[in-house]
């Protein structure tokens, strides 16, 4: 009788060593999050712009997986024209992310995005190239996320006329896709 | 000894606990249609796992026999179970991205805006253990798996099975070799039960499996064994849709049902076991939809 103990115990340890290997097989996620943010310029001069602030905590799949989370890097991002003054031209659209709660923290990345006509796109994304300094840059930020959680996005729009004249507005939309690294 | 079992089962539940999380930071962004696709290999493993290991003897006794296991598997995940193309959409090219058990997510641009899709587990097998009792009569056999109800950190799970298998020699005596059929039915159940409605996640796994197996005790000592079994799985889901890609507000903040098949059809088992005394070890490969080695230890007397 001992012996078949003895035998028994053997084969549970056996089996709850592969079950905890289950555990360790599981390896690090990865959450692709997008980052949404539509801002409205409006104005009367030649160049209108506007800034909106967000933050990483404002996302669920961020809040919910702070303590989990062991790493943040930048992914894509792109542009779109969501609506925009009848007969509206423009030179450039340009779309600047600062670090901080406002326009006046350091720029983490600028592009200039040609502007065409108006409606060049709308439902036709602009898709952004970063240098790769600019995202070593936003990576060092994001590596940074307890730190560095709140940025701010400023559209641009340069050398702006209207038919109709002033006042002028663009609202446009930037989506930027970060990955959370998560443990399980 | 109790101990040890302690740790067997809380090894079982850390695994869920952990698949739980996988599984819901994953799911809680998909669309029904899509949920679907990315839990599909998920279901198909909840079928492979409860449906395999559920004999090594087709000889069924007259007089009064009972059984213990603990049964440890190990199931292959093949390429095509880590990735799903996602549902058409209007303006989206997209390309295959990882389901449950896949590695990357994809994200796809288009006129709405990023589409993205989770990442998976990123495992190409998956170890597993269970345990099970029974007990025959007359030519017949009543297997039981039970873990009751109960709750680790704001989950709740538990699962039950049941088997009942026949011998065929009872009737036609004659067969050179024992012959049994053997009918079995498992459900596993897991849902969220913490604060946070929006990590609400419920899912009931339904594991149907039939099967014919035929086994020959070589010298009172070995048993070669082997059977075709019928076997399929039904997964239910429902989940909090978080909308991270914005492009659903009409369901926004919503609990989403849908139930997914698994891919379980067909298994082909093969196998030996050897009997010392009361003790009988066992191991057999099975051919199904992912690919199973099993191998247990039973007291039987």
């Amino acid at each position: 009788m001992k012996k078949l103990y003895t035998l028994l115990l053997f084969v549970f340890i056996v089996i709850a060593a592969i079950t905890e290997q289950g555990c360790d097989i599981l390896n690090n996620l990865f959450l692709d999050q997008p980052l949404k943010q539509t801002i409205k310029t409006e104005g009367s001069s030649n160049d209108i712009k506007e800034i909106k602030t967000f933050s990483l905590s404002d996302y669920d799949a961020f809040d919910d997986n702070i303590e989990n989370i062991v790493g943040i890097t930048y992914m894509s991002a792109a542009y779109f024209t969501e609506t925009y003054s009848d007969s509206l031209t423009g030179k450039n659209i340009i779309v600047t992310l600062y670090a901080g709660f406002d326009d006046s923290g350091p720029v983490v990345w600028s592009v200039t995005i040609p502007f065409g006509q108006a409606s060049d796109y709308v439902k036709k994304p602009y898709k952004i190239k970063l240098t790769p300094d600019e995202i070593a840059e936003f990576n060092r930020y994001l590596a940074d996320y307890e730190k560095n959680d709140t940025y701010t996005a400023e559209l641009k729009v340069e050398s702006v006329n209207d038919d109709d004249g002033p006042p002028y507005s663009l609202t446009g939309r930037i989506e930027i896709i970060v990955q959370m690294e998560m443990k399980p | 000894m109790k101990r040890t079992i302690f740790t067997f089962l809380i090894s079982v539940f850390l695994y869920i606990s952990s698949s739980y999380g996988q599984l819901g930071i994953g799911i809680f962004g998909l669309t029904k249609e899509d949920a679907q696709s990315y839990s599909k290999p998920l279901a198909t493993f909840l079928g492979t796992y409860f449906n395999s290991s559920t004999y090594y003897t087709a000889e069924i006794p007259d007089m009064f026999r009972f059984k213990f296991s603990i049964v440890g598997m190990y199931s292959m995940v093949s390429d095509d179970q880590k990735t799903f193309t996602p549902s058409p959409i209007d303006g989206y090219e997209f390309e295959p991205t990882a389901t449950f058990f896949g590695e990357k997510g994809g994200a796809f641009l288009g006129p709405d805006g990023y589409r993205v899709y989770p990442a998976g587990f990123n495992v190409g097998s998956i170890p597993s253990g269970i345990y099970q009792v029974a007990g025959s009569f007359y030519g017949t056999e009543l297997m039981v798996r039970l873990f009751p109800s109960s709750t680790f950190s704001e989950i709740k799970t538990g699962f039950w099975g049941i088997g009942i298998s026949h011998s065929i020699n009872r009737w036609i005596p004659t067969l050179p070799l024992d012959f049994a059929v053997q009918i079995l039915y498992n459900k596993f159940d897991l849902e969220y039960v913490g604060k946070d409605a929006n990590k609400y996640l419920n899912f009931g796994s339904k594991n149907f499996a039939i099967n014919v197996h035929a086994s020959k005790t070589l010298g009172g000592l070995f048993i070669v064994y082997g059977g075709m079994q019928y076997e399929s799985s039904t997964m239910d889901l429902e989940y909090f849709f978080r909308d991270p890609n914005e492009l659903y507000p009409e369901i926004k903040d919503t609990r989403q049902k849908t139930s997914v098949d698994g891919d379980n059809a067909f298994r082909l088992t093969a196998g030996g076991a050897v009997k010392l005394a009361v003790i009988v070890f066992n191991i057999d490969m099975n051919v199904t939809s992912m690919f199973t080695v099993a191998g247990g230890v039973s007291l039987q007397f």
